[in-house]
């Protein structure tokens, strides 16, 4: 069986990966961009996690404009009760119905929050990143319905294609006098080191 | 008398580093502003090419990296600074074994320190420039432009910078594309990814966060140990014919040979030829009567025709009579196997 890199990214899910995503979609939300049952599984998701509640928090603090009545009513006890009685009764949709890339021309309505929330969004990209090994184990057993589509290309799996350990220590020897001779390339000369970090 | 010459000296000293501070504010303006480099917009596919190369020597930066192949992934910060002469690196590996590689490149010599604390040594390698054939070492834009197509993607963040992502596509099968991440503004390569003829990635490097452009203080370049009392090793080579010892090592389709050397490998005699196409390196090691003495590498040798891969390295071992060939590269398989078989022993002159 083989799937593109492209499949292969779609079936990348991570409890980090949800989390910027679903900070991610609060912005979206917060711009009024979101269809209903995108908007309905994101609410879900911010009322099921203290953490991301606490970052709604913090989005509201970073300005004036953003402490409407409406908004602060998605922290409220009875409001996330009012929203798991609604999730409960329909189907959860929780994979968007539409890939939104960071890079899109979404519209900030307020430059703070957009400020803000990239500057979350990126910190919290690269964690997915540095965890591949749990990516691809977790990815394995995700179910359709948990699956989301989102296009940060560093959080995708990468093929095991033989010899996960490295090369057999007998070869060490020569990719140390082949790297040694590798001249000036495109590509950075960090990587010609980290190939072979532990070959001594 | 004395007094004099030093003052002399100091006077020198002075206006050299003057001269090299107002090199790196030049360039640190020229990044600082992208609207007086030159506009991304307007570069042609061998000028995307140079920007790459002279941002990775030019620019100063201090980043966390990430390395992810064969489904390994290793993180390391690395920081380089450009002095308007020389450029210095220093990259610390944070996952596994501490490792420090502290490399200082000049238009006349690429040394790097391979800094190993629990055995207390320095490996030092290095390469003069000046030995390797004229030109060879960083093949032309152009010359790359032969054997890759490059195409412009769309603008991507990578580490929260706006980047061009270009592919380098081969235009034969002997070779891997590559997918990289540029930095529209300076030109640093931010992100770069090999990938296989079926477009998988089979590595990844990339910035995780990186400043760019900005003064860095020397105290980082420095080893984090102290390396007082630590034994130095040096990987010693020297020039060599290898056709004068009756082996013929024809060029891959689409390399050039870059280097002919003979040195110690794993303790025994061997040859070296290396083959470049600019952006994939091939090398091949001859080891002659190595398989006839039991003081040859023995047991540490590969044992003949024996493939090994690990995300974009191949390695591939033959024996040609009483000697082993072998064949390592950041090439498909198909060519390390093609390169040892072509291998031929036509007899000493």
């Amino acid at each position: 069986m083989k799937t593109g890199v492209g499949d292969r990214m779609e079936q990348t899910v991570s409890n980090q990966v949800s989390a910027t995503l679903t900070m991610e979609r609060i912005s979206i939300l917060l711009d009024g961009e979101m269809d209903r049952a995108e908007a309905m599984a994101t609410i879900a998701a911010l009322c099921a996690d203290p953490a991301l509640r606490r970052h709604w928090h913090e989005l509201h603090r970073v300005g004036d404009a953003l402490r409407s009545h409406e908004m602060a009513a998605s922290d409220s006890e009875a409001f996330c009760a009012r929203v798991a009685a609604v999730i409960s009764a329909e189907p959860p949709v929780l994979a968007p119905s539409a890939v939104r890339t960071s890079s899109g021309t979404r519209r900030y309505w307020m430059p703070g929050l957009a400020v803000a929330a990239s500057a979350a969004a990126v910190a919290l990209v690269a964690v997915p990143l540095m965890r591949a090994p749990e990516t691809v184990s977790i990815a394995k057993n995700a179910t359709p319905a948990q699956l989301s589509t989102v296009d940060v290309g560093a959080q995708q799996s990468l093929p095991t294609i033989a010899n996960a350990r490295g090369l057999n220590p007998s070869f060490n020897p020569y990719l140390a006098a082949h790297r040694e001779l590798i001249g000036n390339s495109v590509v950075p000369r960090a990587a010609v080191y980290l190939r072979s970090a532990e070959d001594r | 008398m004395q007094a004099v010459a030093v003052g002399e000296n100091k006077q020198s000293w002075d206006r050299a580093r003057a001269f090299a501070t107002s090199l790196v504010v030049a360039t640190g303006a020229l990044i600082g502003n992208p609207a007086t480099a030159q506009e991304s917009r307007t570069r042609t596919d061998v000028q995307w090419i140079q920007a790459v190369r002279q941002a990775a020597q030019r620019v100063n930066y201090h980043g966390t990296v990430v390395y992810q192949a064969g489904g390994e992934m290793r993180s390391s910060r690395i920081t380089h600074m450009f002095d308007g002469t020389d450029s210095h690196e220093r990259i610390q590996t944070l996952d596994g074994k501490p490792r420090e590689y502290i490399r200082r490149r000049s238009s006349a010599s690429d040394q790097v320190q391979c800094l190993i604390p629990e055995t207390r040594r320095i490996v030092i390698e290095h390469r003069n420039v000046d030995e390797s054939f004229p030109g060879l070492s960083s093949a032309s834009p152009e010359e790359i432009l032969e054997r890759y197509t490059l195409k412009l993607g769309d603008i991507e963040r990578v580490a929260g910078i706006e980047c061009q992502m270009l592919t380098l596509e081969p235009k034969d099968n002997a070779r891997y594309g590559y997918r990289l991440w540029v930095d529209r503004a300076s030109g640093l390569l931010l992100r770069a990814q090999t990938l296989n003829e079926r477009r998988e990635v089979i590595e990844q490097i990339a910035f995780t966060d990186v400043r760019i452009g900005e003064r860095i203080d020397r105290a980082k370049l420095r080893p984090s140990w102290s390396t007082e009392g630590w034994s130095v090793e040096r990987n010693d080579y020297r020039k060599a014919d290898l056709s004068q010892h009756g082996w013929l090592v024809p060029a891959p389709a689409g390399f050039r040979k870059t280097r002919e050397v003979a040195r110690r490998i794993g303790g025994s005699d061997a040859m070296q030829a290396v083959f470049s196409d600019g952006l994939a390196t091939v090398s091949v090691f001859i080891e002659p009567h190595s398989l006839l003495s039991a003081s040859g590498a023995g047991s540490q040798t590969p044992s003949g025709d024996a493939l090994q891969i690990h995300g974009p390295t191949s390695a591939f071992s033959r024996r040609v009579g009483d000697s082993l060939v072998t064949v390592v590269g950041e090439v498909p398989p198909s060519t390390v196997r093609a390169v040892a078989s072509s291998v031929e022993f036509r007899g000493a002159r």
